[in-house]
């Protein structure tokens, strides 16, 4: 039974989750670590001096600020799932350094649920976003959750493409109430791994993905509430991002990036790797190209990544259809010129070779239906890229 | 005896004719000088004792009273030293006083009686044509400027006894001296500088918000790269904008005359100024300051373009002191000596990096974090920002083009469609007191920017997709107004609104991606 001890035990800083395991396999009750004599748990663990220092300041801790901490989770609607719950990711059970007890908010990943990482660099392309946005969407499509970051970038838009999947097949279940239920294949869940305390929205500027998260999948952290972002604890939330999921795909990373932390864990823990690979000189693809490089896998689609994975034989035909698109010559023409990394003004003119006005309009009407986007300012992609997933 | 000499005093831009009086009596010998002067006027004491002595005119020692009137004006400036040797030879009897009259004398004196070149000149001079004189002598290195306003005769000063024979000569045979305009050639000359639109290639877009730029006079806003030829694009706008009138060209000449630095409008009196300043000028620097105010950059680029590169570098005062004479076309400023008025109806072009590096959006190169962007973008206030009617991106060009021969449009042709569009402006405005699509005030919008049905629901259309202010709405209107006169078409159309989006501000939501 958890109780205000689990709790204290969860949030205590400096010692780490595999020490907190140790400790509490030693004893019956997370209360009796809250008496014992700090000395007596360093003989029997080998705490370190700042580590029993640290034990013995928690210790301090009135029982009714316990009592307070534990309330203030409970009325946030902040779950707590520890190590010793048959709830506790598996993935997570073996590693190295797990963490003793995992914060949630909104729903927590199911063990029977297949679920992949989407992963990749915060200051990322045009093209690198709507390639997560549609390998998010894939996935969870085909039911299978998404696991990500909540950082700017690959991470977020992984977790928006999974999350549009959702409503759009909620939408359709929603149409059609009067059939039975399980005709429809359930999508699969998108949930945010963070950095920061689970109720600290870090980057601010993703406040609406995180409550879309909260009320549509779940944000997990392994700090207590109200820990603010810092850089180390980062790469330390990356081993929680593999170790929830399956495998792991690498999106758009330069040499140097957080996602290669996140495969390097995956790899330690046994999770399959792979990579979205990209031309030889972009400097977004170093990272994702030397992965391949190494040994991981490369992502061709979702369906034969998913069929590689052996997570599934028979999955969901994609419900984006190549719907024929009915344009007029000169749309066709500059439709033609636009792909996935954005092209401005003065390309598509020297390309197309129509006058400013001429090229303006025909934009303004593809925009209308739907088969461009502004990215930037002047900067146009095409919106739908059916052809690869 | 007693005698006086006209002169003047410039106030801002304005000159005011001065009248120096000198009384020469019995009584210990002393050289007094009343009048409300400031030091370097008092100064003038010393130098004209000196410069008479030299020029081998011996004075009897007597005593010495000279006033400056009207008294309640502070005398500034230097151009006093040779009305008041004049003045007080004259009472001495050296000089006939119906020799000095009807002329307006200004010049620094030296020591050896020689005349120097003075500030201010021009507007001096036109203030005297205006209060009936027929002559003016003035020092030879200014006579150039004083020559740009017509029918007056001008006797160039050299040195005192030179100026002492001229005005005789003058008196005894005035024929001798013509009333003529010195460059009258310069005067319709319209030089265009190397920089030329013809040397710019590709960059279509860029090219077509110039154009809009110039015709409607609307501020624009370059966003780009390092080294992609913002500089040089800024330096070409000046030569698609049409050559100065008359009266415009007399008033920037005022204001490079006041400030010293006439040189610069003598070669070209008709070409546009265009001015740029560097990114660490002051605000006074910018705007025009000094215990004795002197015009700044922005009044120096008066009907012409001022530039500011780098504008993400400027410091927030400099630039935040121009919102308000950039809706005003003037500069106000307020000294206890008094109110000076300065010019400053200016084209407004900036330049800056799109981030820190510089690549923005290219994402392949820029490292820039989203954070960075934004702060990057948040050194420029919303105000003024606003004020930038156009934004345009410019984008540094792959060799093959920048190399390439195939010819592009040349600024004379440029200038031509420029002109042909403020020429239906200038019709349509009339005398509304608006002279430029830019200018046209909210009330008028309506009546001046008649729209097709289909341009107006495309207008409607866009204001609610981009989320516009009204200020933005307002300013796409304006430059749809200026594209359809480009187009010689008398209503707003679609394309023209469809176009006129194009150049629409930084918007946060489309430059930074979530």
């Amino acid at each position: 039974m958890k109780n205000k001890y689990e709790y204290w035990l969860s949030a205590l800083p400096i010692l780490s989750g595999r020490k907190k395991v140790r400790m509490r396999s030693l004893h019956q009750e997370a209360e009796e670590l809250y008496r014992m004599k700090p000395e007596e748990l360093q003989a029997q663990l080998g705490l370190t001096e700042k580590e029993k220092e640290a034990l013995a300041l928690g210790q301090k801790t009135p029982e009714s600020e316990l009592e307070e901490n534990m309330e203030f989770c409970i009325q946030n609607g902040i779950g707590l799932i520890s190590y010793w719950e048959k709830e506790y990711p598996k993935g997570l059970k073996n590693i190295y350094n797990p963490p003793y007890g995992l914060y949630f908010k909104g729903a927590f990943p199911k063990a029977s649920d297949p679920a992949i990482a989407v992963v990749g660099a915060r200051n990322c392309s045009v093209w690198g976003q709507k390639t997560a946005e549609q390998i998010g969407f894939r996935l969870a499509e085909c039911g299978v959750s998404v696991i990500s970051g909540m950082a700017q970038g690959i991470d977020g838009a992984g977790h928006l493409g999974a999350l549009q999947a959702l409503s759009k097949t909620e939408a359709a279940a929603g149409r059609r109430n009067t059939e039975p239920l399980g005709r429809f294949q359930e999508a699969g869940k998108t949930y945010g791994v963070l950095g920061c305390g689970i109720d600290v929205c870090y980057p601010a500027s993703h406040r609406r993905l995180y409550e879309q998260l909260v009320r549509q999948g779940g944000v997990i952290s392994e700090y207590p509430p109200s820990t603010r972002p810092r850089a180390m604890l980062f790469p330390q939330r990356n081993r929680i991002i593999s170790g929830l999921s399956d495998g792991v795909i690498v999106v758009e990373a330069r040499e140097k990036s957080g996602a290669l932390i996140t495969a390097d864990f995956a790899l330690e823990q046994g999770k399959e790797v792979y990579a979205v690979p990209g031309r030889i000189t972009d400097g977004l693809s170093q990272g994702t190209n030397r992965l391949i490089r190494q040994g991981a896998g490369i992502f061709l689609s979702v369906e034969d990544f998913l069929k590689e994975m052996k997570l599934f034989t028979d999955f969901m035909k994609s419900s984006v259809k190549n719907t024929k698109l009915s344009l007029e010559k000169s749309e066709r023409l500059v439709y033609s010129c636009l792909d996935l990394s954005p092209k401005n003004l003065d390309r598509l003119l020297t390309e197309t070779m129509l006058s400013i006005p001429e090229l303006m309009e025909n934009l303004e009407s593809l925009r209308k239906k739907g088969c461009i986007l502004e990215v930037y300012h002047n900067y146009y992609i095409r919106s739908e890229v059916s052809d690869f997933a | 005896m007693y005698s006086i000499v006209s002169t003047a005093i410039v106030c801002g831009i304005q000159s005011v004719l001065i009248q120096v009086e000198a009384d020469v009596c019995d009584g210990m010998p002393a050289f007094e000088m009343v009048g409300v002067l400031s030091s370097e006027v008092k100064e003038a004491k010393e130098r004209v004792k000196a410069a008479i002595r030299n020029s081998g005119i011996r004075l009897a020692p007597r005593k010495v009273t000279v006033n400056l009137y009207p008294a309640d004006i502070r005398k500034t400036g230097t151009g006093f030293d040779l009305p008041i040797a004049l003045a007080v030879l004259s009472a001495h009897g050296r000089v006939p006083q119906d020799h000095l009259e009807g002329i307006l004398f200004a010049g620094e004196i030296s020591l050896n009686g020689e005349i120097r070149a003075a500030g201010g000149i021009l507007p001096m001079v036109l203030a005297a044509k205006e209060e009936g004189k027929h002559t003016v002598c003035v020092p030879r290195e200014n006579v150039n400027e004083a020559g740009i306003v017509k029918g007056i005769t001008i006797l160039p000063a050299d040195n005192l006894n030179q100026v002492i024979a001229m005005v005789e000569t003058f008196h005894r045979s005035p024929e001798k001296f013509q009333t003529s305009n010195i460059i009258e050639e310069t005067r319709q000359e319209f030089s265009c500088p190397e920089f030329d639109f013809a040397g710019i290639h590709g960059q279509k877009v860029l090219k077509r918000a110039c154009e809009i730029a110039a015709a409607g006079r609307h501020n624009m806003l370059m966003v780009g790269a390092p080294g992609a030829g913002k500089t040089m694009t800024a330096q070409a706008v000046a030569t698609i904008l049409p050559p100065m009138t008359e009266e415009e060209a007399l008033e920037l000449a005022k204001i490079y005359s006041v400030s010293g630095q006439f040189e610069q409008r003598e070669k070209n009196f008709r070409t546009r100024p265009f001015r740029s300043p560097h990114h660490t000028v002051s605000a006074a620097g910018l705007a025009g300051g000094g215990a004795v105010p002197k015009p700044g950059e922005l009044s120096l680029a008066h009907k012409g373009v001022l530039f500011l590169d780098e504008l993400t570098e400027f410091k927030k005062e400099a630039l935040e002191v121009l919102r308000q004479p950039l809706e005003e076309k003037v500069i106000r400023l307020v000294r206890s000596a008094g109110v000076y008025r300065y010019p400053a109806d200016v084209m407004l072009i900036g330049a800056m990096n799109p981030c820190s590096c510089g690549y923005y959006p290219d994402r392949t190169r820029c490292t820039c974090s989203a954070s960075v962007i934004e702060r990057h973008l948040n050194k420029l206030s919303r105000p003024f920002l606003d004020r930038m009617d156009l934004t345009v991106e410019v984008k540094r060009l792959p060799l093959a083009e920048v190399i390439s021969k195939e010819p592009e449009e040349a600024s004379s042709v440029i200038r031509k469609r420029v002109q042909q569009a403020q020429g239906i402006q200038r019709k349509r405005f009339g005398d509304s007191g608006v002279s430029y699509n830019s200018q046209i005030p909210v009330s008028c919008i309506e009546e001046f920017c008649p729209m097709e049905p289909e341009a107006g629901k495309m207008l409607q259309e866009s204001f609610e997709r981009l989320e516009m202010s009204a200020r933005g709405y307002y300013r796409t209107i304006r430059i749809a107004r200026t594209i359809a006169d480009l187009g010689h078409s008398e209503q707003i159309c679609r394309e023209h609104v469809v176009e006129s989006l194009i150049y629409r501000g930084i918007d946060r939501k489309l430059w930074v991606m979530e």
